[in-house]
């Protein structure tokens, strides 16, 4: 019962490389953290996890339903690597249109909006409108909105960046919260700050796994003599030095 | 829906717009300016073939607001949401020009409603292949026609379309078939990778 990718290649356009070739990958159970440099392919994969876009080859599913069925869409949630505010939307609009969206009735949606809100601690700020949000605030509005509708898999790109350090503290709460009943896929470059509190670690470079399994076995990496508060990057560091 | 309203600005952009259409569809009527052309020497051109802009700029804007992501991997139509508005904003420039025209015995405010449809087709054609900046696709039109649109003695070329008579047979069929083709190809594309 997991979100699998079969052989999937990928290229934004014909004629140009692709990103992801001939991969294949089973997300682990609990929260996953997917770390890589600029252009690794994080954002790529998650994208054809989300059913934001097919791969050109190959298939990705949730408990065997291909990615292009409704079924799928509505168990997977995601969050974008840049939240566009809309002028015409407040907060609690915003995420009740997300949910909606995804197939919710608008009572439900409203509802469920004002709960997912108050999970990331903006409550106060639910009739503001997006456009007057700051950057981390309308990060939230996005974590917010990959809460509304109850999936089976949520999957967030980058959502820490711009998060002040109380809001990453809530943050990570809340990971380890969801972690327990859904299966999490989280891209970060914030190596440091959360490698060590995921389930699994998986560091992708030029479209392929330089390590994908537990965080034991990524900290296993960690060259000797590093200091215990960056374990995690040196493990990091000597994955890609290693590639 | 009501969110997927707020979310494009239907309620505050597109009213803006269609106001702006009426207010110009009733106030210039037959009226013409002197504008430059390399073809036609100072002939004056209706100043009615500039009416649809503001409703046409203003469907672009409601598109392109729009949460693109979420909406792809969304399970709603809202590719058919998008397209009721266009076909809406075309209807009612036609109607609303038509009953002007009735009104006010002015042939060109007629052909206004008729330009909205083949300028909204065009819009959304070059939306499907270029994105946001087709939003200056009907007023490069307009310029074009103007510039090089007119044969000497002020008779529109025929590819011009918009300064054509309203009872131009072929302007007729070509707005609608630019109308039909902007709308499915603003249906296919947004099935394209945001």
């Amino acid at each position: 019962m997991t979100l699998e990718m079969d052989s999937c290649t990928y290229a934004y356009r014909r004629w140009l490389k692709p990103v992801l070739t001939d991969f294949s990958w089973e997300l682990p159970q609990g929260l996953t953290i997917l770390l890589g440099p600029n252009g690794a392919g994080k954002s790529t994969l998650l994208r054809l996890c989300a059913a934001v876009t097919l791969p050109r080859t190959g298939t990705v599913r949730f408990q065997d339903t291909p990615s292009r069925r409704r079924e799928y869409r509505q168990a997977i949630a995601w969050m974008p690597q840049n939240i566009t505010p809309i002028r015409g939307l407040t907060a609690r609009e915003y995420v009740s249109y997300l949910g909606w969206l995804k197939g919710m009735n608008r009572s439900e949606a409203w509802t469920e909006a004002a709960h997912a809100l108050k999970r990331v601690e903006l409550s106060e700020l639910a009739d503001t409108r997006t456009t007057r949000l700051s950057g981390g605030q309308l990060r939230r509005v996005g974590v917010a909105g990959a809460l509304v509708h109850q999936a089976r898999v949520i999957l967030l790109d980058e959502p820490t960046a711009g998060m002040d350090p109380r809001q990453r503290r809530v943050f990570r709460d809340l990971l380890r919260d969801l972690a327990d009943d859904v299966q999490v896929l989280m891209s970060t470059h914030d190596v440091a700050d959360l490698a060590e509190e995921a389930d699994n670690v998986a560091v992708l470079e030029g479209g392929r796994f330089l390590y994908s399994g537990d965080t034991a076995g990524f900290l296993s990496h960690t060259p000797p003599g590093t200091a215990s508060g960056r374990r995690a990057e040196g493990a990091y560091t000597a994955l890609l030095e290693q590639g | 829906m009501r969110w997927w309203v707020k979310a494009r600005g239907a309620h505050s952009t597109l009213v803006i717009g269609f106001l702006a259409f009426l207010f110009l569809v009733t106030g210039i009527r037959e009226g013409s300016a002197v504008l430059p052309s390399f073809t036609n020497g100072i002939d004056p051109v209706p100043l009615m073939l500039f009416v649809p802009l503001p409703l046409v700029v203003g469907l672009v804007m409601c598109l392109e607001s729009r949460l693109a992501t979420a909406e792809v991997s969304g399970v709603r139509r809202v590719a058919l949401f998008d397209a009721a508005l266009s076909l809406s904003v075309i209807a009612m420039a036609m109607i609303s020009s038509w009953f002007v025209s009735a009104a006010l015995a002015s042939p060109h405010a007629a052909a206004a409603g008729r330009n909205t449809a083949f300028l909204v087709g065009v819009t959304l054609l070059a939306r499907s292949l270029f994105g946001q900046p087709a939003v200056m696709v009907p007023v490069a039109w307009l310029m074009v026609v103007v510039l090089f649109g007119f044969e000497t003695g002020h008779r529109p070329r025929s590819w011009t379309i918009v300064p054509e008579s309203v009872n131009s047979v072929h302007a007729a069929i070509a707005s609608a078939a630019a109308c039909v083709i902007g709308i499915a190809a603003q249906i296919i594309s947004s099935r394209k990778t945001p």
